[in-house]
């Protein structure tokens, strides 16, 4: 025992500890901020993305009865036109000879969109037929009803053509259908305020709305008739009678339909085939390439100047703008090696490529070098071959890793939207691509650089279709970095 | 009296600058066991990896000597080196066997180097290497299941199993139990006394005790020196060398 105090126990020592304890409180406290505002910032951008998606992803139908009336479409034009278009005789609407010339006149009529949106009108004054009286001539009335008629998409009228070729629909039949709602009445259904509207500005509407919820609907027909605001008669009367009468449903339609010109019909499908269609090119062209060059550099090689500046250069690509190799894609490919191939998902993915090769062939070195040495030492002792035991025991082993690389570069590659710009891969594709290997070679759009054009218009449905698209490729991306991560880990489990 | 089947004569090996070991010469002995000694770094495990040419496998090694194998040198360039590595087979200091069944582990030598024209003549090969290894009793009635989820022991003795199912001539041996608890080290050491009746082995060991089980002859490492070699009994009860006799005394290393 010494009377001597150790010195860890001196008064100075003990400030010495709750300093060092406040600063580490402080340093963790710091910490959990930032970690808070990173969770808030990601919060915050997903709630507002997912909440404007959801518009994006359903479209408004409204049940309606047409009459398909024979004295609009002549039963002897469709039939002639089904006949050229090669529909089976016993669906055909009428007994004819099929007639070459007949059939084109046919065409012009059967074709003209007019005739159909005639039926609908048609269904529509008859319906409401008490909301179109005491109009003071025919021609105002018919104006009136065309104008209740614009509330279902220019869809429908293809879709009752359509139905009518195929033989689905007969003639002089009344068939109940769905229609897609037009841009317009889909704003009102689902309750936004358009800053696009032509005749009713967003002051006026909300006035509107607060009105109808507090005076009921029959406002709706003073403040028309007052002049008090000049709102499209659908926006009125008729056509809440008919959301009250007719069921209206949001329906799914986002997977099925290529982008329009019409918010309410544009979806996402041609844009996912365009970024599928890609990502297979990129994982024809990099991946062979890739592991194969990972493999050389890590096993094969010898280590020189000419190696260690390839690896140099391999590992700086990586870091390369993405426009560079958007810039490369179109200098090279689309002006000097094939003219004319702008915007082709070939070209787009081959870009994609050289972009993802780095990633690639990073991943699988890493994936190769993380391979016991013991396994290739092994099927040395037994008289492989360097080769031999390269791709009979190093190879298989990474390929777990080289896989999660692969796809981590995959979801790089589908996010990408730069080099799609310069490849042109942003054209306006209406119509999803049936030609199955050809579409690589015709004019495609990538979900990115779709998303890029449905931004761009401050149309809120187009609003909601680029959160829609958002959401859809942050599910892809994040779906395959799981995958990624699931095969990382039964990897590590492994061994 | 057992003949000699690999003569190394004066061989040396630089790391890049590091000379790791100075002229050693020795004999290897067919059905025979022969245990190199020694403390870390001293060589030994070099000069095994020499015998087979493992050694190949470091950028930066040279080696410098003859090494006879039945009268023909292994270091001659003009060698095929898979074909010394049928001759000479390894097995390593942790056990190592392939992420694949235990068939195919046994399998992968006899298929790589088509030693068995169908499959009746593999499953024999297989069993008859397995049961040299003395793991048939353990194993047979699963085959199929994966080799990494055997024990520690038994990995150890299928990779000599491995080893065997080439038909080697020599089996060298660098620590086989260096990863092994001491029942299966015993169980490993019954199997290399056992495998000495068909086969030279040369065995690389840090534990004394083992080389006294095992070994015919012993030969002491030191700082890339061969400091003696003799009979194992006369190494550890008659040493010449004063760097021998506190090695085994436990003076050092």
């Amino acid at each position: 025992m010494t009377d001597q105090l150790s010195p860890h126990l001196s008064a100075s020592a003990a400030r010495r500890r709750a300093s060092r304890r406040r600063n580490e409180l402080i340093f963790r406290g710091l910490g959990l901020l930032a970690l808070g505002l990173a969770a808030l910032f990601l919060f915050s951008l997903m709630y507002s993305v997912v909440k404007k998606s959801y518009y994006g992803f359903v479209q408004s139908f409204i049940q309606i009865d047409v009459y398909l009336d024979p004295a609009i479409i002549k039963p002897e034009d469709l039939a002639q036109y089904q006949a050229s278009k090669g529909v089976p005789q016993n669906l055909w609407a009428a007994d004819i000879e099929p007639d070459a010339k007949k059939a084109k006149r046919a065409q012009r009529s059967v074709q003209r969109g007019g005739s159909y949106k005639k039926m609908i009108q048609t269904m529509l004054s008859d319906e409401f037929a008490e909301h179109f009286e005491g109009y003071e001539t025919e021609r105002e009335r018919d104006k009136s009803v065309a104008q209740v008629a614009e509330m279902i998409s220019l869809e429908t009228q293809f879709s009752i053509r359509d139905n009518l070729v195929s033989g689905t629909f007969k003639l002089g039949e009344t068939v109940s259908i769905w229609a897609l709602a037009s841009g317009d009445a889909d704003v009102l259904f689902k309750d936004m305020k358009r800053r696009t509207q032509k005749n009713v500005d967003s002051e006026n509407w909300i006035l509107l709305k607060q009105s109808v919820d507090e005076q009921g609907l029959s406002v709706l027909t003073q403040w028309r008739d007052s002049g008090r605001i000049r709102i499209r008669p659908y926006l009125g009367v008729p056509e809440l009678k008919l959301f009250g009468r007719t069921l209206l449903e949001q329906r799914p339609g986002f997977f099925a339909s290529a982008s329009s010109t019409s918010p309410e019909r544009a979806g996402i499908a041609a844009a996912a085939q365009g970024t599928f269609l890609m990502l297979l090119v990129v994982l024809v062209l990099a991946v062979p390439v890739g592991v194969l060059a990972a493999v050389y550099l890590e096993k094969f090689a010898p280590r020189n100047q000419f190696t260690d500046f390839m690896e140099i250069n391999i590992n700086n690509l990586a870091a390369v703008p993405s426009i560079i190799f958007g810039i490369l894609g179109a200098a090279v490919i689309i002006q000097w090696l094939f003219p004319g191939s702008r915007g082709f998902p070939i070209v787009g993915g081959t870009v994609l490529a050289f972009m993802t090769l780095p990633t690639v062939i990073i991943a699988a070195r890493a994936a190769i070098g993380a391979v016991p040495p013991s396994y290739e030492e092994a099927a040395l002792g037994m008289g492989a071959s360097h080769q031999q035991s390269v791709f009979q025991h190093v190879l298989p082993a990474a390929l777990p890793g080289i896989a999660s690389g692969v796809i981590i570069g995959l979801a790089q590659a589908a996010g990408e939207t730069a080099p799609l710009l310069m490849v042109g891969m942003n054209a306006f594709i209406n119509d999803v691509c049936d030609a199955g290997a050809a579409c690589l070679m015709s004019k495609g759009v990538g979900m990115p650089s779709q998303i890029y054009q449905w931004a761009a218009d401050d149309d809120p449905l187009f609003q909601n279709k680029t959160a829609a698209g958002i959401v859809c490729l942050l599910t892809l991306v994040i779906a395959m970095n799981g995958l990624a991560t699931y095969i990382r880990s039964r990897f590590e489990r492994a061994n | 009296m057992s003949e000699i089947r690999m003569q190394a004569d004066d061989v040396n090996v630089f790391y890049g600058e590091n000379h790791a070991l100075k002229g050693v010469s020795m004999e290897v002995k067919s059905r025979h066991v022969t245990a190199l000694i020694g403390p870390s770094g001293c060589g030994k495990s070099t000069f095994l990896r020499c015998l087979n040419r493992m050694n190949d496998t470091i950028e930066i090694a040279r080696i410098k000597g003859k090494i006879l194998l039945d009268g023909e040198n292994i270091n001659d360039s003009a060698l095929d080196i898979t074909l010394l590595r049928q001759r000479v087979g390894m097995v390593f200091q942790k056990p190592n066997p392939f992420p694949k069944s235990i068939y195919d582990n046994v399998a992968y030598g006899p298929r790589l180097h088509g030693m068995a024209k169908n499959r009746e003549e593999l499953d024999e090969i297989v069993e008859q290497a397995l049961t040299s290894a003395g793991l048939w009793e353990e194993v047979y009635d699963r085959l199929e299941a994966e080799a990494m989820g055997l024990s520690g022991g038994q990995q150890q003795r299928l990779c000599i199993a491995r080893t065997v199912a080439v038909s080697p001539e020599v089996i060298l041996m660098d620590e086989p139990c260096s990863a092994l608890d001491p029942i299966a080290t015993g169980t490993v050491e019954r199997l290399i006394l056992e495998l000495a009746k068909d086969y030279a082995i040369v065995i690389v060991t840090h534990n004394m005790q083992q080389a006294q089980r095992v070994a015919g002859t012993t030969a002491f490492f030191h700082l890339g020196d061969m400091v003696e070699m003799a009979a194992t009994k006369d190494i550890f009860e008659n040493p010449q060398d004063p760097r021998t006799k506190d090695y085994v005394a436990g003076a050092f290393g």
